[in-house]
């Protein structure tokens, strides 16, 4: 499955970019597609396409505090959780998204 | 109302606020370094140093508004910035503090935001629904609640505080079993969640006058990722090898970020081994509270690791 999604974290500096990291690997991992858009305290980076969105069939929300653009989401399933779960226990997290898709 | 997400909200404007304090702050003590005063008079003449000491102060003084603007844009969004600024500056002259602050912002944002839903105006104006109802009604409205009913109340708390913290340092023991307590909550989740909260306590202590607490966060910020690069150079030492390559590797990274007082560079070494480092860095940093209370160690700054030590008192050896 396709799956999209933001992580932000307070200090904009590091588990911003180590969610992103875990939540790749774990999603590859599982065989899916997955592209994550980072909102540091540097702004937005990789950000994600209209079409990356329209394709997705889940939204990954690892955020510590509120990220702008979520109405890019409308009428899409959103899962958010704060970054340490997508940091500590990745690959669940990336098989609870898959049960979520499959329940329809 | 069951999920206000308050801790969310304050996160964001902690988010927004870290790089604010950290250019203010290091303004001030770069002019303070170099002799700089307050400037009271422009046409006294001022020097370079005097500049940058008013900047810097001035900046750090603004940080009511700063948080109440930033948690109200987060609740609000557009809508709030207006408000939230106007609010927090009430809280600056008012003397409410970065406590008001915070409490302005989280009002002005759920207050823009029920307008939002409740108002209805004909097509016709709709545009000046953002551009004058919101804002002004926004502010008005909470405006006159924070000056005639919780202004008071706040007032009480933080002179309450204030007088308790300073009975607290007539006593020695009291002091340091405060430090200690800092100082494990400062360092315990490695900038986390419960070390931000520390922030917004000691933070408020800060804007009252009271500097100590605010270097034990400081110091305390950094014993993680100094207690790891010590714990290195001992296992080089005593030839054990403690860490694999690619914690060699991020511990230059979380040295360095150590030194400016950002503990998140140490977070790829302490996942591997959370519970031992997590007990070490709770013991290093409650000696380091205490002491960094015990002798008084005032700061003027609010963050800055290495570089916040010129506006810190007693930093001697």
């Amino acid at each position: 499955m396709n799956i999209v999604g933001i992580s932000a974290c307070v200090a904009g500096i590091a588990h911003t970019y180590i969610a992103k990291k875990k939540l790749i690997q774990a999603g590859e991992q599982a065989g899916h597609k997955i592209h994550i858009e980072t909102q540091g305290t540097i702004g937005t980076e990789d950000e994600l396409t209209p079409e990356e969105i329209k394709d997705a069939d889940i939204v990954i929300l690892a955020v510590d505090i509120q990220v702008s653009g979520k109405e890019r989401f409308d009428g899409k399933k959103v899962v958010e959780v704060p970054t340490e779960v997508a940091i500590h226990s990745p690959t669940a997290l990336v098989k609870k998204l898959e049960e979520i898709v499959n329940k329809g | 109302m069951a999920n206000l997400q308050v801790r969310k909200h304050v996160m964001t404007g902690i988010a927004f606020m870290i790089p604010f304090v950290c250019a203010a702050g290091m303004l001030m003590v770069i002019g303070n370094v170099f002799g700089g005063h307050t400037i009271t008079d422009y046409k006294a003449g001022f020097t370079l140093p005097d500049v940058l000491t008013t900047l810097g102060g001035d900046g750090l003084g603004m940080l009511p508004a700063f948080i109440s603007t930033f948690i109200a844009y987060s609740i609000a969004d557009r809508p709030g910035i207006a408000p939230g600024f106007l609010l927090g500056l009430l809280c600056k002259a008012s003397g409410y503090g970065f406590l008001g602050g915070l409490l302005t912002g989280f009002l002005g944002g759920w207050c823009a935001n029920y307008l939002k839903k409740v108002i209805k105006v004909p097509a016709f104006m709709e545009g000046i629904v953002p551009q004058l109802i919101l804002p002004l009604l926004t502010t008005l409205i909470i405006g006159l609640f924070m000056e005639y009913v919780v202004g008071v109340p706040i007032l009480w708390l933080t002179e309450g505080i204030y007088a308790l913290l300073m009975s607290m340092q007539s006593s020695g023991s009291s002091v340091i079993v405060l430090g200690l307590v800092l100082g494990i909550l400062s360092a315990v989740d490695y900038g986390g969640p419960i070390n931000k909260v520390t922030f917004v306590f000691v933070m408020q202590l800060m804007t009252q006058g009271i500097g100590a607490p605010i270097s034990v966060l400081i110091s305390a910020s950094m014993i993680a990722p100094f207690g790891l690069t010590i714990g290195y150079f001992l296992s080089k030492a005593t030839r054990r090898n403690l860490y694999s390559d690619q914690e060699k590797d991020a511990l230059k990274s979380a040295f360095l970020m150590g030194c400016c007082q950002i503990t998140e560079g140490s977070y790829p070494i302490i996942l591997n081994d959370l519970v031992r480092i997590t007990i070490c860095t709770a013991i290093g940093a409650a000696v380091d509270g205490a002491l960094v209370m015990y002798w008084q160690c005032a700061s003027t700054v609010p963050a800055g690791g290495f570089f916040a030590l010129p506006g810190i008192a007693n930093p001697g050896f």
